[in-house]
């Protein structure tokens, strides 16, 4: 069962997909189904033996196109609509073992070619307006299959975080006639207190305005809309930014790093506004090593995000981190 | 919440000193192959080649 209701005081949908109860659910690594299938072996969601990138629609989609027939009636104060969309699972390695920070920077120019194709590809479905990109990693974030793999969903709507980015965005080019991105990353660089590393194309910081305690933007310094406005070299330099910056969230405390990563960018090819401006967040959810930072009644309630720490301090904490040769 | 920091010390392996790696990886041809699984799925592989190894188009 899965359908959209509309939730009248916030203005945006909530998706209901009750089948997603049963997912798979941390199996063993030996009973992995992100893994190839074996000669003999069990089957897996990937019928070959062997795989480069694999992207497939997820099993338990949240979102599918054509939507079931919702099981419930809507009315003019609860309006109900199918949950068309795509949920893709992408298999960034074969390997049970690893992360999207292991990847050689060659895979991981790899992965952003993959990523550019989906994309393109998903945006030009009838009736798609944004595509989105993320990986969450570790159990802390909730995360069911260890094997390395990211996700993307195809929505039919602008989802309401990215509309209100972009609500500020258009409200920042009204005023200054400036990307506020582009002044955003102008300031994180004249500043430099905040940066965690800088490449030729690519630089990431821990923003100003940083809601966790390792929150951490990753953006193209140059105006790109999306990915697929980059050049070769900024798609190679976005790799290597990337690897450093994943290694040394993994460094820092000597443990996998779990994060939510979300690519923000043009939500698809044909709807591109002056605003737009490719770029990942990160949030960690780790405030220590033992502890969490919740989403507690201020931030779930309120909407206002108590920060323990300061961005100043945790960057240079992330840029003190040495990487082993 | 202490599952993910149970974890035994990792050792990072640093980014790739020089831009070939990422130089050659641009340089293939991406690779894509369609097929359905028997639940009606769709799933797709990604593969990439050597830009003197990729197929020649044939003209018609």
């Amino acid at each position: 069962m899965s359908e959209r209701r509309w939730h009248p005081m916030l203005g945006e949908w909530v998706v209901t997909a009750t089948h997603r109860q049963d997912r798979t659910f941390l199996p063993p690594a030996d009973y992995c189904p992100l893994c190839p299938t074996s000669p003999g072996g069990f089957p897996t969601e990937v019928p070959e033996s062997d795989y480069r990138f694999v992207v497939f629609d997820n099993k338990f989609p949240s979102m599918r196109s054509p939507a079931p027939v919702p099981e419930v009636a809507g009315n003019d104060l609860h309006p109900v609509a199918p949950a068309d969309g795509h949920c893709e699972v992408v298999l960034y390695t074969p390997r049970h073992e690893g992360s999207l920070g292991a990847l050689p920077t060659g895979d991981l120019v790899r992965l952003i070619r993959v990523w550019t194709d989906r994309y393109l590809e998903l945006g030009a479905r009838p009736g798609m307006a944004c595509v989105f990109i993320f990986e969450n990693r570790g159990e802390a974030i909730g995360v069911t299959i260890h094997h390395p793999h990211g996700q993307i969903y195809a929505f039919p709507f602008v989802p309401p975080r990215v509309e209100r980015e972009r609500a500020q965005a258009a409200a920042h080019h009204a005023r200054t006639g400036r990307c506020l991105m582009c002044d955003i990353v102008a300031d994180e660089r004249a500043d430099g207190r905040r940066l965690v590393v800088e490449g030729e194309h690519f630089v990431a910081f821990i923003p100003f305005f940083a809601r966790y305690p390792y929150e951490t933007y990753l953006v193209s310094k140059q105006h790109r809309a999306s990915l697929a406005d980059l050049t070769g070299d900024e798609v190679s330099d976005m790799a290597r930014v990337l690897k450093d910056l994943l290694g040394r969230f993994d460094g820092l405390w000597q443990i996998p790093f779990p994060y939510m990563m979300v690519m923000h960018q043009a939500p698809v090819r044909t709807d591109k506004a002056p605003g737009d401006h490719l770029h990942l967040e990160f949030y960690p959810p780790m405030r220590t090593p033992q502890k969490l930072k919740f989403l507690a009644g201020c931030e779930s309630g309120a909407g206002t995000y108590i920060n323990d720490t300061l961005p100043e301090v945790k960057a240079a904490e992330l840029r003190a981190v040495r990487l082993e040769p | 919440m202490s599952e993910p920091l149970a974890a035994e010390p990792m050792v990072v392996p640093a980014p790739a000193p020089s831009g070939v790696d990422a130089t050659a990886a641009l340089s293939e041809i991406l690779v894509r192959r369609t097929v359905r699984l028997e639940d009606g799925r769709s799933l797709t592989y990604y593969d990439f080649e050597a830009a003197s190894d990729a197929p020649v188009p044939s003209e018609a």
